[in-house]
């Protein structure tokens, strides 16, 4: 039953509207709104928006099928937020009449009048809108996938596919005219508007014999059978029977056909379901009532009632979350997960790996989901997602990435600047750190290098945060979540009375060992040495030269410690040491 | 055409007579999903107003 009449009428009385107000206002003429009142005609998408605009009311209200709609009372406040312009005394189609006698003398205007209350009986009868044949199709899902490939119904009937072809499932798929898409383990399967059924890959022997199958309301790939329903209720099955799965004869008043790797699950016009071949679950499957939808995987079976409940049956694990969804719409599983596609669009899964979990969260707007065996499919009517394995490249864009780990071994020193050090995230491209303090402190950089922030605007004995997240490449890596790290900042005490060392000797005068006792004696411990090829003289001195002190240099105390000095060596003759021995 | 509406199901967006036509050709079941980004939620065609397009024989076996 169409409700919008008793809408309209009901919401245009409260308000005291005309039916004229209410074309002009719509830019349509008098007739045709009445049409919309008496359930001739619906008015468009753009009108609806300008009556729920009318009546501050939103577009669901007007959209939904219903005589229920908000009436907000003209004497509270509400009124003031209605434009008062439309309380205006209106208008009617008579008024309008009237108006025109007026203006054009009664003889045209009555002959005017009689002409459309005329349209109006002979439209009020006559309704003879032409509906073309169309087969009963139940629930298609345009998404269905394999264990190698994603294929997809796009726009007003194309296919798209993507993943292996090395079979050729995926060349030459139809352009226009498709109502549902199966996938087997090396070909495509098409149901066409027309009710037949197209076949695209290497088996000429499964491709005639489809071309015989007509009427088909639905259809399923399993890996190498076929099955499909036709209007009158009657099963098909064509490919591999090794498990029986092509036993269809005894199944009958069919509306819905499904099929798993090696079985064919059938729904009959009660809700009832009957299966045949093999597929875990097999036993158990006529337990199920008021059925609209399931799917498969090798382990694991899910089941979608009419009441938006799902079941599930499962091999190794337990799937208790599902049992708190609420509003699914669709659901489809995995080995390790069960996915269910929620009425607002969002994408629920009940999985152990918690990156899996994290990304299907960020879906919204889906539309429809599918699932092989490893991986999960959902679609939002621009793109394709995917997360799981995608051996095949059966999916692009975000179903490559995975969330960076957050970076580890994190130090903090407190110097004149606040340093940063921490280790490197394996995959990340940079890392942003955040200090919450003053201004510009936040610093981007490239590798896991020192991190300075200026103290400047810290206040000593203050806490303050910083933030590291290690930076995704935006294409097979995301952001990892970011790291918070407290911290107190204290403020080095200057010490006023710096004390400094002269240095004031010549070290190539020196043997190595006087060297080295006068570098610890005035606190320099870091002492490296090399010995170059350059033999030594008889005689002479066995040090050429000193890097990082030298003769003459003054040099703060505190800085002595992390001092480094190199000297270089002369080489002393092997034969040296046999004359001595 | 203003392409406003999502169907569940079919990529990309659709004007108000593509959406009438592919219920009057039976290509849109009673128990498809439509919405537009004005919509708080998707709803189905039997539920909407969008019925009154649909084969009668059809709306009523499903």
């Amino acid at each position: 039953m169409n409700y919008l009449p008793s809408k309209l009428l009901k919401l245009r009385k409260h308000y005291n509207y005309s039916q004229a107000h209410l074309a002009e206002l719509l830019k349509v003429d008098v007739m045709e709104y009445m049409a919309y009142e008496n359930g001739r005609k619906i008015p468009s998408y753009e009108e609806c928006q300008t009556i729920a605009n009318l009546y501050h009311i939103s577009i669901d209200e007007i959209i939904k099928n219903s005589d229920e709609v908000t009436l907000y009372n003209v004497s509270s406040s509400r009124t003031d937020e209605i434009n008062i312009e439309y309380f205006l005394p209106k208008k009617n189609f008579f008024d309008y009449l009237k108006e025109f006698v007026k203006n054009h003398g009664i003889l045209v205007g009555t002959t005017i009048g009689v002409v459309l209350l005329g349209l109006l009986v002979i439209g009020l009868f006559t309704n003879k809108e032409e509906i073309p044949y169309s087969l009963n199709l139940l629930n298609i899902n345009r998404l269905s996938v394999s264990e190698t490939t994603v294929v997809y119904i796009y726009g007003d009937g194309a296919v798209k596919g993507s993943g292996d072809n090395s079979k050729g499932q995926l060349s030459n798929l139809p352009s226009s005219n498709a109502i549902k898409v199966g996938e087997g383990s090396d070909f495509t399967i098409i149901l066409n508007s027309d009710g037949t059924v197209s076949y695209v890959g290497l088996d000429k022997e499964l491709e005639a014999e489809l071309k015989q199958w007509h009427n088909i309301i639905d259809i399923a790939a399993g890996d190498k059978h076929i099955v499909g329903v036709d209007q009158r209720g009657y099963v098909f099955a064509i490919g591999d029977n090794s498990f029986g799965q092509c036993e269809v004869s005894s199944f009958k008043n069919i509306k819905k056909v499904y099929a798993t790797k090696n079985a064919t699950i059938v729904l009959d016009n009660e809700g009832i379901l009957s299966s045949t071949g093999e597929f875990i679950g097999s036993s158990k499957i006529q337990s199920f009532a008021n059925v609209i939808d399931l799917d498969a995987s090798d382990d694991n079976l899910v089941v979608l009632d009419e009441n938006g409940s799902v079941e599930y049956i499962a091999k190794n694990k337990n799937f208790l979350n599902i049992y708190k969804w609420q509003n699914v719409v669709d659901v489809c599983c995995g080995d390790n997960f069960v996915a269910a596609l929620l009425k607002d669009g969002s994408v629920v899964v009940d999985c152990d790996d918690e990156k899996i979990t994290k990304q299907v969260s960020k879906w919204e707007n889906i539309i429809a989901i599918d699932a092989g065996n490893d991986y999960l499919i959902a679609y939002d009517g621009e793109k394709i997602y995917g997360v799981g394995k995608n051996d095949y490249q059966q999916f692009e864009g975000e179903a490559h990435q995975e969330i960076l780990a957050q970076v580890t071994n994190v130090k903090i020193a407190i110097n004149d600047t606040i340093d940063v050090t921490f280790d490197s995230v394996e995959g990340a491209s940079g890392y942003e750190l955040r200090l919450n303090a003053g201004e510009g402190n936040v610093k981007k950089v490239s590798s896991n290098q020192i991190v300075s922030f200026f103290s400047d605007g810290l206040e000593n004995g203050n806490n303050y945060q910083i933030t590291i997240t290690a930076l995704g490449d935006g294409e097979y890596y995301l952001d990892s979540d970011p790291l918070m790290l407290n911290f107190t900042y204290i403020k080095e005490e200057k010490n006023n009375e710096e004390e400094y060392v002269d240095i004031n000797v010549n070290f190539t005068d020196m043997d190595e060992e006087q060297l080295k006792e006068y570098l610890n004696s005035i606190g320099i411990s870091n002492i490296i040495c090399v010995e170059t090829a350059s033999p030594c003289e008889e005689g002479g001195h066995t040090i050429i030269s000193v890097d990082g002190i030298s003769s003459g240099q003054r040099i703060a105390k505190r800085d002595l410690a992390k001092a480094m000095v190199t000297y270089y060596t002369c080489k002393i003759p092997e034969n040296e040491g046999v004359d001595n021995e | 055409m203003n392409k406003i509406w999502k169907i569940r199901g079919f990529e990309g967006k659709f004007a108000d007579e593509e959406l009438i036509k592919m219920i009057k050709e039976g290509r849109l079941l009673a128990s498809d999903y439509i919405s537009t980004k004005d919509m708080k939620n998707w709803i189905k065609i039997e539920d909407s107003i969008y019925q009154f397009y649909l084969r009668r024989e059809k709306y009523e076996t499903i």
